[in-house]
C-alpha cells in the first residue's frame, strides 16, 4: 500500500514529469457515514449481509431502504462503487422474502450483452441464496425461457426497449407478473436523456397504465450517476414527486487528480506528444510499481494499441512481465472473455487493464489505484466517472488526464479551474414532443383501449383525434381502439443506433471460430476488406466484410501497421418543405440524407504512428433520413452580408463556431441533449448557393428536432449573443464558442470575431420576427 | 402548427414504406392485398357511419353485436359418433359427441398482442345429423363487453372445443380479450387438429394451412372466398363505412372453416382406424401418430399396437422408401420399452439386406454393450468394414474395430492368466 505514496512522491519529485502537470489536485479524505440494519430487516438476509462482511450500511443505503420500504420513490445519486446495488435490491429482496407473489422490474439503459452481465452481480447472487427467482428477460432471452420468466421470475431483469415493445404490448401474458408488480428499478436513470429519455418517459407512461388497469402502483426507485440535475430528471421520468437520496456514506480515501499536458515535440507548430503514447508511459510506470490500474481511451483502436503497448513494453519471457497482466476491455468482445476480465479485476489477478468508456460505470469491478484518461471524455460528468474508477475506502488514489491535441482538450488543461469548478451537465427530456407522443400514443392505445380519465399526461385528445383521423386508431362508444392490424411497437425504435451488428470470424488455419461481434456502422470503418483489426492483443487481417450476411472474416496476421478509415460524411437535401426569414437569416426546413462514407484508408505504422500508405475501401455509405434545418447565409439577408464581410478563410471556422454555440446553447430550448443534434456547415452550399450551417435530427426520420428548432430559433440565437458576451473566458471555451484552436484561420479573438458577427446578424431584426419567405422549392 | 406535423409524419411514414417495400421480404411470400390497404386508408373518415344492416338469418342482440344460425348437413357426423362411442384417435370414448364445439374466430390482426381483438366467432354443434352454426359478430369495437359474453356462453355450453391452431390463436386471444375485458376466461378441454394434421399431411403438402388441407385432402373448393389474412382489412374497412358487402366474404369464410374443422376431425379418425385405404398421408408419420395416441382402447386392438405393427411392417420392407426411417423409429421404441429381439431382427434384416451403416452400428453396440460378444461385435464390423464407404466412416469403422479388439485382448489375456478358456480361444 505504501507504493501508490511512493510513486506519488516520485511523480511530484520528477522535474519532467511536473513540467507538464497544469494542475495537482489534492482531494481530501472522507470518512463513512452509517446506520445500522434495519430493524425489520429478516435474519436471513442480515446473516447473508454480515457473511458479505456487510455490518453496517452507508446513510444512503438505508435512506433508500426507509424510502422504498415506506411506498416512497426515490432516486439515489451515487459515484462508482458505493454500493448502488443493495440500495434496491434490499428493499426488493426484503419484501419478497416477507411476500413472495412479490415481483420486481430492473431496467438497465444497455441492451442484450450487459444484461447477463448484471445478473451476476454480488446481490443478485445473494437473491439465489435467499431463493429467490432471478430472470433476465430481453432480446437474447431464449423462446423456451420467457414463459417461465414471467410465470416464475420474482426478481425479472430487463431494458427499456425490451418493455416497450415485448412485455407492454403482450401485458395479458403477464398478468401473473403485473398484478403483483410492487418494484420497478430504473438504474442509470442519467443515460435517459434527450430524445431517448422522452421515449423511456413514455414507456414509463405506458406501463404505468398497465399497472392500474392491474391495479397496482409500483414503487420506483432509480439510480443515477452525479449530473446536474438528477431530481429535475427522475421528476420528469415519472411525472411524479420522487425522493432525493443523494448523501453519499461510502467512506474514500484521499486523492490527487492531476491534469497533465503532453510535451510539445514541435514548438514551431505546437504539436504534442501523442496521447497513446503518453498514456501507456505513465501506464507502465504505475504498473511496474504494481498500481492497479485502469487506463480510459477514446475510442476501441486506441484501446487495443495502448494495452499492446503496455504488454510489449513489460514483456520478458525470463520474469513472465514481472507477473503484471494487463487486458483490453470494450464492446464487441465476447460475453464470457468480457466477464473474465470483470472478475479478474475483481480478484486482484489483473493489475492493468485499457478499457473505452464501456467500463466508466455500472460493471462493478473493485477499487482500483490509478485511473489514467487518455482524452478528456467529452463530457465533465464522464470525467469524474472515469476519474472516479481510482479510489479506495482507505488509501490514496491517483487519477491523471492527459489531454491530447485537441482544442477541447487543451483547454481543459489549460484552464484547471474551469475543469474543477465546472458543475456536471445537465439532462433534459421533452415527452411531449409530438413525434415521440404520437408513437407511444399508438402503443398505448394497442395495449388498452384509451376510454376518459386515463390520465395520461400531455395533450392526448387532439393527438388521438388526429390518429383517428389517419386510421390508426378507431373512436366507437367513448373510446379510442387500436383499428389496424399492424404491431405499433415493432416499427418504433426508442433509440438512434441501429441494433445491426456483424460477427466477426476468425478463420486463421481453416479454423471457424467467432471471436466478437461489432455494430454495423463501425464494421465499415474497422472491418472494410484489408484492414487491420487488433482484438485483445492479437492481430488480424480482414478477408471480407459480408455485410449481407452479416459476418467478417479474418485471419491473424503479422504486419508492422494498422489501418484508420478516413470517415467522409456528405448531406444532401431531398426535399425543401419551406424556407422562413427569421432575424437576419433564411431558414429552410426539409428531408435530408446524410450519407456516412468511409471510402479509403490509412495505414499507420504501430509506435511511431507515421503514415505509410493508402487504401481504398469499397462499401455501401451508411445513410440516415432525416429532418433539418438549414440557416442559409444568402446575399441581401443580415447574417449574409455579415458572413460576406469577414475574410474569406474565416467563413467556415466562423459557421464551425456558430455551430458550437447552438450546440451549447439549444439543448436548454429543445430538452434535448447535445447528441441528439448533428452540424454540419457548408462553405458554398450547392441546394442553396450560399455557405450554410445544417442543422440535423440525429434520430433517423427525425424526432421534431427540426421544427422545434425553427420555432427556438429567435430565442437561440439571443440567447447564444448574450452568452458570448456574458462568458468570463478570454478568447472563448467549451461553454461558449468553443476552445481557441490553434490550426483555425479566424484572426484576432473569436469570440470578439463571433459576438460581432452575432450581433450585426441579429442587429436589423429588433423586435425579432418571422416572416414567410420563399414558399417550398 | 399542428397540422403541419401530422402531414410530416404522414409523409415521413409513406416515404417509409416506399423505401422498405423492395427489400421486404423474400420473394414468393405474397404481399397481401397491398391495394386494398392503402384503399382502407384512403376511405375518408366518417362522422357518423351509417347504421349497419346485416340481412336475417342475421339478427341484432345488442349494439354492435349480431348472431346468425345456419343449419347444414353433416354426414361426417357418423363417423365422430362413432369414436364417440369406442374411443377414436383424437375424440375419446368419453365424449358427448353433441357436447363438440367446432370453434373458428376471425381477428383484427394476425401478430397477436393486446391490441388484436376477435370480432366474429364460428361455433358449430351437431344436432342430430345436422351440423348447427353460430356466428356471433361484433360491427364495432364498443359492443366488445357483450359480444364477450355471448361467446363466453358459447363456451360453457361445449365441453370440448375442436379447432386448427386454436390452441396458440384463437383460445389465446380469446383469453386476453376476456381478461381485458375484466370477464373471467372459460377453460375447456381442447382438441387442437394442426398437431396431428402437421403430422399426416406435413410431408405431403407444402404448408399446412387449413385452406390448403381442405383443397388437397378434403377435396373442398371453396368459391369466391377471401383470403385469410385479408380478413383484418376486410373488417377494418367495414367498420369505417358500415357497406355489409364488403364483410359477407368473411362470413362464409368463417362458416366454411368450421364445417371443415368437423370434416377433417372424421378424415383423420378414419385414416387412424384405417378405413380410409386411398388417403394422400404419409404411412410412416402416420404411425407414429397412433402410437403417440393418447387413448388406449379402440375396439379389439388399441391404436397404439395397430401403429406399431405398420411401423413394423414398414420397416420391414427394405424396398420401401420410408424404410431405413420407419426402422430407426421402431427399433428406438423398441429398445427403450427393452424388446432387444424385435430391435435385432430388424437391425439384421436392414444389415443384411440394405448394408445399412446404421444397423451394423446398432447391432455391434447390442453384441458389444449388451450381449457382451465381443467376437460377434467384431464380426459386425469387420463385414461392414468391407463395404465401400467415404473415408471418414471407415475411420469411424476402424476405430471401433480396434476399440473391440482391444477389449477382445484383455478379456483374453485376463481369462489366459486366470486358466480358463476365453470366448475367443477358437479363432
Amino acid at each position: 500500500m505504501d507504493d501508490i505514496n511512493r510513486i506519488i512522491t516520485d511523480l511530484r519529485n520528477d522535474r519532467d514529469f511536473m513540467n507538464c502537470v497544469t494542475r495537482w489536485e489534492r482531494l481530501p479524505q472522507r470518512p463513512g457515514c452509517y446506520e445500522d440494519l434495519p430493524e425489520d430487516l429478516d435474519p436471513r438476509l442480515q446473516q447473508a449481509l454480515r457473511s458479505r462482511g456487510i455490518e453496517r450500511l452507508y446513510v444512503h443505503q438505508a435512506r433508500a431502504y426507509a424510502n422504498a420500504r415506506s411506498g416512497r420513490d426515490s432516486v439515489v445519486v451515487t459515484p462508482t462503487a458505493s454500493g448502488k446495488t443493495l440500495c434496491y435490491n434490499l428493499p426488493v429482496l426484503q419484501t419478497i422474502i416477507e411476500r413472495p407473489e412479490t415481483r420486481a422490474l430492473y431496467l438497465f439503459p444497455t441492451k442484450a450483452l450487459s444484461q447477463d452481465q448484471q445478473s451476476e452481480l454480488g446481490e443478485v447472487v445473494l437473491a439465489s441464496e435467499l431463493g429467490v427467482k432471478v430472470a433476465t428477460y430481453d432480446g437474447d432471452t431464449p423462446e423456451s425461457l420467457r414463459a417461465s420468466a414471467r410465470e416464475t421470475g420474482q426478481i425479472v431483469i430487463s431494458n427499456p426497449d425490451m418493455l416497450h415493445a415485448g412485455v407492454l404490448p403482450n401485458h395479458p401474458k403477464w398478468i401473473k407478473f403485473l398484478k403483483h408488480l410492487r418494484f420497478v428499478v430504473i438504474d442509470e436513470l442519467h443515460s435517459y436523456r434527450g430524445v431517448f429519455g422522452s421515449h423511456v418517459t413514455n414507456v414509463v407512461r405506458r406501463l404505468g397504465r398497465i399497472c392500474r388497469f392491474y391495479n397496482t402502483n409500483p414503487v420506483f426507485i432509480c439510480s443515477s450517476a452525479t449530473i446536474g440535475n438528477p431530481l429535475q430528471l427522475a421528476q420528469a421520468i415519472l411525472e411524479r414527486q420522487v425522493a432525493l437520496v443523494d448523501e453519499n456514506g461510502a467512506p474514500a480515501g484521499e486523492r490527487y487528480v492531476v491534469l497533465y499536458n503532453p510535451p510539445l515535440v514541435d514548438r514551431v507548430q505546437g504539436i504534442r506528444r501523442g496521447v497513446v503514447n503518453e498514456a501507456q508511459k505513465v501506464a507502465i510506470r504505475l504498473l511496474r510499481e504494481r498500481i492497479k490500474t485502469i487506463v480510459f481511451s477514446r475510442s476501441r483502436v486506441r484501446t487495443e494499441l495502448i494495452a499492446d503497448y503496455i504488454n510489449k513494453s513489460l514483456a520478458n519471457v525470463y520474469t513472465d512481465n514481472a507477473r503484471i497482466r494487463v487486458e483490453s476491455y470494450r464492446g464487441g468482445y465476447l460475453p464470457s472473455e468480457r466477464r473474465a476480465v470483470e472478475r479478474g479485476l475483481r480478484d486482484g489477478s489483473i493489475h492493468g487493464v485499457v478499457s473505452t468508456n464501456a467500463l466508466e460505470l455500472g460493471i462493478d469491478i473493485g477499487g482500483l489505484d490509478a485511473a489514467i484518461l487518455g482524452g478528456f471524455p467529452g463530457s465533465i460528468s464522464s470525467s469524474w466517472q472515469q476519474l472516479g474508477r481510482a479510489g479506495r475506502r482507505r488509501t490514496v488514489s491517483l487519477a491523471i488526464l492527459i489531454a491530447s491535441s485537441a482544442p477541447l482538450d487543451q483547454y481543459m488543461v489549460k484552464n484547471p479551474d474551469y475543469f474543477f469548478g465546472r458543475a456536471p451537465e445537465s439532462a433534459f427530456i421533452d415527452p411531449d414532443n409530438i413525434y415521440v407522443l404520437m408513437d407511444h400514443l399508438k402503443c398505448a392505445v394497442f395495449e388498452l383501449p384509451f376510454g376518459g380519465g386515463e390520465g395520461f399526461p400531455g395533450p392526448v385528445e387532439e393527438h388521438l383525434a388526429l390518429l383517428e383521423e389517419e386510421g390508426t386508431v378507431r373512436l366507437s362508444g367513448n373510446s379510442y381502439y387500436w383499428a389496424d392490424r399492424g404491431y405499433p411497437a415493432e416499427g418504433i425504435s426508442l433509440r438512434s443506433a441501429t441494433s445491426d451488428n456483424v460477427v466477426i470470424i476468425d478463420t486463421t488455419a481453416g479454423a471457424h471460430r467467432v471471436i466478437g461481434e461489432m455494430d454495423r456502422p463501425s464494421a465499415k470503418e474497422m472491418l472494410f476488406d484489408n484492414a487491420i483489426y487488433l482484438h485483445r492483443g492479437e492481430q488480424y487481417v480482414v478477408l471480407q466484410l459480408d455485410l449481407g450476411n452479416r459476418r467478417a472474416l479474418v485471419e491473424r496476421s503479422d504486419v508492422n501497421y494498422f489501418t484508420d478509415a478516413l470517415v467522409k460524411r456528405d448531406i444532401k437535401v431531398l426535399h425543401e418543405d419551406r424556407r422562413v426569414r427569421i432575424g437576419g437569416c433564411e431558414v429552410a426546413v426539409g428531408d435530408i440524407l446524410v450519407r456516412t462514407q468511409v471510402a479509403k484508408f490509412k495505414k499507420i505504422r504501430f509506435r511511431s504512428h507515421e503514415n505509410i500508405g493508402y487504401g481504398t475501401i469499397s462499401l455501401p455509405e451508411e445513410e440516415m433520413h432525416t429532418r433539418a434545418v438549414a440557416l442559409v447565409f444568402a446575399d441581401g439577408t443580415a447574417a449574409g452580408n455579415a458572413f460576406a464581410e469577414l475574410e474569406p478563410v474565416m467563413i467556415s471556422p466562423a459557421m464551425t463556431r456558430i455551430g458550437a454555440v447552438i450546440r451549447n446553447v439549444a439543448p436548454f430550448f429543445l430538452l434535448c441533449d447535445a447528441r441528439d443534434i448533428g452540424l454540419a456547415e457548408r462553405l458554398r452550399d450547392p441546394h442553396f448557393g450560399a455557405p450554410a450551417l445544417y442543422i440535423y435530427d440525429a434520430y433517423p426520420g427525425g424526432s421534431g428536432l427540426a421544427e422545434a428548432f425553427v420555432t427556438v430559433l429567435p430565442t437561440v440565437l439571443s440567447a447564444a449573443r448574450d452568452l458570448i458576451a456574458g462568458c468570463p473566458c478570454e478568447q472563448g471555451c467549451p461553454s461558449c464558442v468553443g476552445p481557441r484552436d490553434s490550426t483555425e484561420e479566424i484572426a484576432g479573438d473569436p469570440k470578439l470575431a463571433l459576438r460581432g458577427l452575432l450581433e450585426a446578424w441579429l442587429g436589423d431584426a429588433q423586435p425579432l420576427r418571422t416572416t414567410q419567405a420563399a414558399e417550398g422549392s | 402548427m399542428m397540422h403541419n406535423l401530422y402531414e410530416r409524419l404522414k409523409q415521413q411514414k409513406e416515404a417509409k414504406s416506399a423505401a422498405s417495400r423492395p427489400d421486404s421480404g423474400p420473394s414468393g411470400v405474397s404481399v397481401v392485398d397491398a391495394a386494398s390497404v392503402s384503399d382502407a386508408r384512403r376511405e375518408p373518415r366518417p362522422g357518423r357511419r351509417p347504421a349497419v344492416r346485416l340481412s336475417p338469418p342475421w339478427e341484432q342482440v345488442a349494439g354492435e353485436v349480431w348472431r346468425a344460425v345456419y343449419r347444414s348437413a353433416a354426414p361426417a357426423a357418423a363417423v365422430v359418433r362413432r369414436c364417440a362411442s369406442i374411443g377414436g384417435l383424437l375424440v375419446g370414448p368419453e365424449t358427448d359427441p353433441e357436447g363438440l364445439c367446432f370453434l373458428d374466430s376471425e381477428t383484427t390482426g394476425l401478430s397477436g398482442g393486446a391490441g388484436t381483438t376477435a370480432f366474429l366467432l364460428a361455433s358449430a354443434r351437431l344436432q342430430a345429423e345436422e351440423l348447427e352454426t353460430t356466428l356471433l359478430f361484433l360491427s364495432d369495437f364498443s359492443g366488445e363487453p357483450v359480444f364477450l359474453q355471448l361467446v363466453r356462453e358459447q363456451l360453457l355450453r361445449a365441453q370440448t372445443l375442436v379447432t386448427y391452431n386454436g390452441r396458440a390463436f384463437d383460445v389465446a386471444i380469446l383469453r386476453n380479450r376476456f381478461l381485458l375485458n375484466r370477464i373471467e376466461p372459460v377453460e375447456r378441454q381442447h382438441i387442437d387438429l394442426l398437431h396431428p394434421a402437421r403430422r399426416l399431411f406435413g410431408t405431403v403438402l407444402e404448408r399446412c394451412s387449413l385452406s390448403v388441407v381442405e383443397r388437397e385432402i378434403l377435396g373442398i373448393t371453396r368459391q369466391a372466398d377471401i383470403d385469410g389474412a385479408a380478413v383484418p382489412d376486410a373488417w377494418l374497412r367495414f367498420i369505417r363505412t358500415g357497406d355489409s358487402a364488403r364483410i359477407q366474404p368473411v362470413f362464409s369464410h368463417v362458416l366454411q372453416d368450421s364445417a371443415s374443422l368437423l370434416q377433417l376431425l372424421a378424415r383423420i379418425e378414419l385414416l387412424a382406424a384405417d378405413e380410409d385405404g386411398n388417403g394422400n398421408v404419409d404411412p410412416l408419420q402416420r404411425a407414429r401418430l397412433l402410437i403417440e395416441s393418447p387413448y388406449r382402447v379402440a375396439g379389439s386392438l388399441s391404436l397404439r399396437q395397430r401403429g406399431l405393427s405398420s411401423l413394423e411392417a414398414l420397416a420391414c420392407v427394405p424396398d420401401h422408401p420410408q424404410s431405413a426411417t420407419a426402422a430407426r423409429y421402431y427399433c428406438a421404441l423398441q429398445r427403450r420399452r427393452g424388446n432387444w429381439g424385435a430391435a435385432q431382427r430388424v437391425w439384421l434384416l436392414h444389415f443384411e439386406r440394405r448394408r445399412s451403416l446404421w444397423a451394423a452400428v446398432e447391432l455391434a453396440k447390442y453384441h458389444e454393450h449388451r450381449r457382451r460378444d465381443l467376437a460377434a461385435a467384431a464380426d459386425i464390423v469387420e463385414r461392414a468394414a468391407g463395404w465401400d464407404h467415404a473415408r471418414a466412416v471407415q475411420a469411424e469403422l476402424v476405430r471401433r474395430r480396434q476399440r473391440i479388439e482391444r477389449k477382445l485382448l484383455r478379456s483374453l489375456v485376463k481369462t489366459r492368466a486366470a486358466g480358463k478358456t476365453g470366448p475367443y480361444d477358437g479363432v
